[in-house]
């Protein structure tokens, strides 16, 4: 499990201050305390790796840090975040250097329901991931791990439902063939 | 929860280990960073523009419609951007439309939409549809091919433009390709680039699109430029500019032309003489959202109001329009409230009302708010994107 954060003080740069800025920092690290183990988890799974994704999370972040002033009244800084962070993955500028980590043959499946086959398994499910191209990956994760439907899954992506409908069925389609044990016919319908 | 879902959450799981102190301090230092890139790059577009203007000023310009600026060009795109009293915009008079049309008791009855519509639809096929004072005619410009992206039609509908990746990544630039009636297709430019506003743009002769290039060495970008391709014969014509103009939009008349400049709207004359600049970062969806409304979809003819989506310079397209900015106040038009939620898209006539497409209707409204005429969408042009329309 993702640990949990206690601190995050101390960086030097929060030494000097003004009063407005500071609280404004204060406001950011309670969000950034709370939210950061959920927001890399995702970025995990868009990624594929756990410094990509730590990358990703925190240019998120710094764009959401920018904009905290209006998002802190009235906004919705995670909202915001994990959009930022769904369109810089993919972006082509960061895409490319996803790229240079995709997987090579998927491993065998083993039928031993034991530990190695639990890590057999995410290994598998990881590889097929990013098999598919950034934006059918970053439907799944919307529709299957963060259970949005297809109307939010368009407004995050800035497409069309039927955009969003498109690339998940080859989304689902590829994983099939790349995992043909998974169960995929009964996911999120709304 | 489906078996998938449960998998999901167990490889996130494996996001362990993350040392949140070194992130916290990281994420400071890339804020940072990103101020600092973004006020020279500001800087850095301002002091071009004034340059360009300054050594002739002709960027941008319509074919048929380059002349040399007027003395006070140069002088109007470095002042503060108020508005500029001469321009045709400071003397419109939204609240008295010029068209008969445009009174409620004339259009209520109306069938169709005035004028030229142009739609474009990418399914398994790619379409062309107008309609043209009511009657629709479907043009098939060949199947869809895998890969293809970010299709445009131009304004006349006469041919559709896409841009192909020559690697499955997104927003990896491509092969601009010119696509015929019948589904001839000619690869005119590669290395196009194609993310969010900044993809190829029609230029309003219906020939020429604006691109930005990028060279590759290998997988590294290693420059971009910008220029106008002809969709004809391939030709590239250079420009001195150093940033695309992100959402650049043309009225249908040709006579201004709208950008996005970060949380900014520039009206522009097509010689690039700078009319007005206007913010939009007070627009409520700014604080709400973190997005403001500035990807540019359509400009009425005195160049006064701007059709605008949500847009803050992420790499996906916006092509719907939401809101109707008056570029002269800063305010918007308030639409109807029956069509909150549903536009689609939005466009002007010659008399700066609008046309607004819902997903089963289309709407003629005053710039009071007022629907004039509710139309039934011709069913020919269902899941097709409204793209031009001429009146």
């Amino acid at each position: 499990m993702t640990q949990a954060i206690t601190t995050v003080a101390g960086t030097g740069a929060a030494a000097a201050r003004a009063p407005v800025t500071e609280q404004m920092t204060d406001d950011f690290d309670s969000f950034f305390r709370s939210r950061t183990p959920a927001l890399l988890r995702t970025a995990y799974l868009l990624t594929g790796d756990r410094h990509l994704a730590e990358d990703l999370v925190q240019d998120a972040l710094a764009r959401t840090f920018r904009m905290w002033q209006r998002l802190a009244d009235g906004g919705h800084p995670e909202a915001y975040a994990r959009r930022v962070m769904y369109h810089l993955q993919v972006s082509f500028w960061r895409r490319r250097r996803v790229a240079e980590s995709m997987p090579g043959e998927l491993p065998e499946r083993h039928d031993r329901a034991d530990y190695a086959e639990a890590t057999v398994e995410r290994l598998t499910l990881r590889r097929a991931l990013l098999a598919l191209p950034a934006r059918q990956r970053a439907v799944v994760v919307l529709r299957y791990f963060e259970d949005r439907s297809e109307a939010e899954t368009a407004d995050i992506l800035n497409c069309r439902v039927g955009t969003v409908k498109s690339h998940t069925a080859r989304a689902l389609s590829r994983l099939r063939e790349l995992m043909p044990e998974i169960e995929l016919a009964a996911g999120v319908d709304r | 929860m489906n078996e998938l879902n449960d998998r999901l959450a167990d490889l996130a799981d494996e996001m362990t280990d993350t040392d949140y102190t070194a992130l916290r301090g990281r994420v400071e230092t890339t804020a940072r960073r990103i101020g600092q890139r973004r006020v020279a790059g500001t800087t850095a577009a301002a002091l071009a523009l004034v340059g360009l203007l300054g050594i002739g000023g002709l960027q941008l310009a319509p074919q048929g419609q380059r002349h040399p600026l007027p003395p006070a060009a140069s002088q109007t795109a470095s002042e503060p951007p108020t508005p500029a009293p001469t321009t045709p915009a400071a003397t419109t008079t939204p609240s008295a439309p010029a068209s008969p049309t445009g009174s409620a008791p004339a259009n209520a009855a109306l069938s169709h939409v005035p004028g030229r519509l142009v739609y474009l639809r990418v399914g398994a096929e790619i379409e062309v549809v107008t309609v043209t004072d009511g009657v629709a005619r479907t043009t098939s410009f060949g199947p869809r091919k895998l890969g293809d992206q970010v299709a445009t039609v131009a304004p006349d509908g006469s041919r559709v433009a896409l841009v192909r990746p020559a690697k499955d990544v997104s927003e990896y630039p491509g092969d601009l390709v010119v696509v015929q009636p019948g589904g001839a297709r000619k690869v005119v430019r590669q290395g196009v680039s194609w993310g969010g506003g900044t993809g190829p743009a029609w230029m309003p002769d219906s020939r020429r699109l604006l691109v930005g290039v990028t060279t590759l060495e290998g997988d590294v970008a290693t420059g971009e430029s910008y220029g106008y391709v002809d969709a004809v014969t391939g030709r590239y014509d250079k420009l001195g500019i150093t940033a695309f103009p992100s959402y650049l939009s043309w009225s249908a008349n040709g006579a201004y032309r709208v950008h996005a400049d970060g949380d900014s709207l520039v009206v522009a004359r097509p010689d690039g003489t700078r009319v007005r600049k206007v913010s939009v970062a007070g627009q409520p969806e700014c604080d709400r959202t973190g997005e403001c409304p500035s990807s540019v979809q359509a400009v009425s003819d005195d160049g006064r109001y701007v059709a605008t989506g949500l847009g803050s310079g992420d790499p996906t397209r916006v092509t719907r329009a939401r809101f109707v900015l008056d570029t002269v106040s800063g305010k918007r038009i308030d639409l109807p409230s029956k069509l909150r939620g549903g536009v689609e898209e939005i466009f002007f006539r010659p008399d700066d009302t609008l046309v607004v497409q819902t997903s089963d209707h289309l709407y003629l409204v005053g710039l009071d708010g007022t629907v004039t005429a509710t139309i039934e969408r011709p069913e020919s042009t269902n899941q097709a994107d409204l793209a031009a329309y001429r009146r």
